[in-house]
């Protein structure tokens, strides 16, 4: 399921208003649905719960509302850059827009390279330590950066054509339709713990 | 016809319509400077049909496929990315359709490195450059991807490699950077062993050396086969890119000493002797010079010597080299071939994974995974 940049962004809007209408619960549950990720999804489902029964035996369960902020924004940035047809940022922002679209593309390969590089830090017996671990992800950067710019140059020669395509297909509706879900039941259903 | 003229290294390459040129050369000779010149930043000069291309750069008419896939994506999909591009000069997206086939609307870091190969000259082609640059296109590719990416190999093109086998059938002529200068050969010294070597190329047989082998070290099960190592015998686990060599090795992780695949993701220290952490060891693995440099500052051969003699001084008795090979050029193997000797005179055991034939020859045990 491909969705428009645009409608991705009035969901992601949604979504974040609703955390702040409520405790949030129902969006998080939403992006953690949306993710379809395993180990994430058990990861959060993890989190939320030592987070909740932590804070309530300390007498703060009115600070839960931060981890269901947290979690619910990270969801929205993987889910965001799983769905969106990169191509569409363009739609919006023109050729502004192509940076972005980039960066978006890079963001699996900076994850894996950290976890490559936690790993044969491990394997070397080398303790965690920020500026160790950051020394090749830095470097690594930098040499993608330079072949970037010669990608960037070579294939994206001419002059930019900007095309507006902002009618919503199936797809985008879903998306706004589960947006607006999520907004109507905060508004209807809240939690006693947020404020 | 395309002309290159360049300063440093010096010389002039030519290429005709219809035909494949190859640029060789060892490692740090000067091979992606050269094709680097239509970005058109240095000195060098770059003609197209007698005119100065650097006059009005336009990269419909010459362009480039760098090295590593990874760092030249501008989308996730070859799709995805055709939009992007579409969206500056016109695009034949039928050429990308075909280079792909069904992969064409799949993720990059889904696709086999012959596909990664493919997808980052997919997305050039597609503009349909009148000339095309490839940077080491066969490197880390097994014979089934080496074959997949030939076949999309367009005329009209330079590759710079220092990997003469898999030239020898593509190339029409070739010219050689060597001290400083570029000169054209015949095409027949692709299988001249001695110019090769003397060339530091790739492509000349490796000589297997006799030794010794001492008591088991290791008796490892792994999902995929049994590891048993004795002392200074090499143990190669063979197969094809993505067939489960690496996984294979990082089971091993704590048992044996694994180096792995990408050196400059692997130094975590500022100088050569923090990395290795004895200076003994660097007189041994003749690095002492290098000991106050950046290992990132090194050529690749260097790097992996610096890794292999951290390895050798850690004292675990069983090392592992997940594909060694891959960014060497010909001096850069005979070096290595030489430490490999010296961990078996010092009764080490040693572990290779690789799909690389060059070396093969000096395994005592293959265990071929599928």
């Amino acid at each position: 399921m491909k969705t428009s940049f645009l409608y991705s962004m009035i969901f992601s809007i949604f979504i974040v208003l609703s955390t702040y209408i409520s405790l949030g619960i129902y969006a998080m549950i939403l992006t953690i649905v949306l993710l379809r990720r395993k180990t994430m999804i058990i990861t959060e489902v993890i989190i939320a719960t030592i987070s909740m029964i932590l804070l309530i035996y300390a007498g703060k369960p009115y600070l839960y509302v931060f981890t269901v902020r947290a979690l619910t924004y990270i969801n929205l940035y993987f889910i965001v850059s799983s769905m969106v047809d990169k191509s569409t940022i363009l739609d919006l922002l023109g050729e502004k827009g192509v940076p972005v679209v980039i960066a978006l593309s890079y963001y699996p390969y900076f994850y894996s390279l950290s976890t490559e590089v936690a790993f044969y830090a491990r394997s070397r017996g080398i303790r965690f330590n920020v500026l160790k671990l950051s020394r090749p992800i830095l470097v690594e950067m930098v040499k993608v950066a330079e072949n970037l710019y010669v990608a960037y140059t070579v294939k994206l020669f001419g002059k930019y054509s900007w095309q507006r395509k902002l009618k919503p297909n199936i797809s985008d509706s879903i998306l706004i339709v589960l947006g607006v879900l999520i907004i109507c039941l905060s508004l209807l259903l809240k939690f006693p713990l947020v404020g | 016809m395309l002309v290159i003229t360049a300063k440093i290294p010096s010389g002039r390459i030519e290429v005709e319509e219809g035909e494949i040129v190859g640029l060789l050369g060892k490692n740090g000779s000067g091979k992606t400077t050269i094709l680097r010149s239509i970005l058109c930043e240095s000195d060098n000069t770059v003609e197209i049909d007698s005119s100065n291309f650097c006059a009005k750069a336009d990269y419909s008419k010459v362009s480039i496929v760098l090295q590593e896939p990874y760092s030249q994506i501008l989308g996730e999909t070859v799709k995805e990315e055709i939009k992007i591009i579409r969206r500056f000069h016109e695009v034949n997206e039928e050429i990308a359709k075909k280079i792909m086939g069904d992969y064409y609307d799949k993720n990059f870091f889904k696709l086999s490195d012959g596909f990664k190969r493919r997808f980052s000259i997919a997305t050039i082609l597609a503009s349909c450059p009148k000339y095309v640059l490839l940077d080491e296109p066969f490197a880390n590719l097994d014979q089934m991807a080496v074959k997949e990416v030939k076949e999309v190999i367009p005329k009209r093109s330079i590759i710079a490699e220092h990997r003469t086998k898999e030239l020898r059938d593509i190339v029409d002529r070739i010219y050689i950077i060597s001290d400083g200068e570029i000169r054209e050969e015949g095409k027949e010294k692709l299988t001249d062993f001695d110019f090769l070597k003397k060339e530091g190329l790739r492509g000349f047989p490796i000589q297997r050396e006799e030794s010794k082998l001492g008591e088991e070290i290791i008796n490892i099960n792994t999902e995929k086969t049994n590891i048993r190592v004795r002392e200074g015998e090499v143990f190669c686990l063979v197969g094809r890119n993505g067939v489960g060599k690496t996984t294979t090795l990082r089971k091993l992780v704590g048992k044996v000493y694994v180096v792995f695949q990408n050196p400059d993701l692997q130094f975590f220290f500022p100088t050569v002797l923090e990395e290795v952490k004895d200076r003994g060891v660097l007189d041994l693995f003749g690095i002492r010079d290098l000991a106050e440099r950046s290992p990132y500052t090194l050529s690749y051969g260097q790097k992996m010597r610096v890794l292999i003699a951290a390895a050798y001084a850690s004292k675990k008795r069983v090392i592992a080299l997940d594909e060694p090979s891959v960014g060497m050029d010909g001096e850069a193997l005979v070096s290595f071939v030489k430490m490999i000797k010296l961990l078996r005179e010092e009764k080490r055991g040693i572990i290779i994974a690789t799909h690389d034939e060059d070396i093969i020859s000096i395994c005592d045990k293959i265990i071929t995974l599928s």
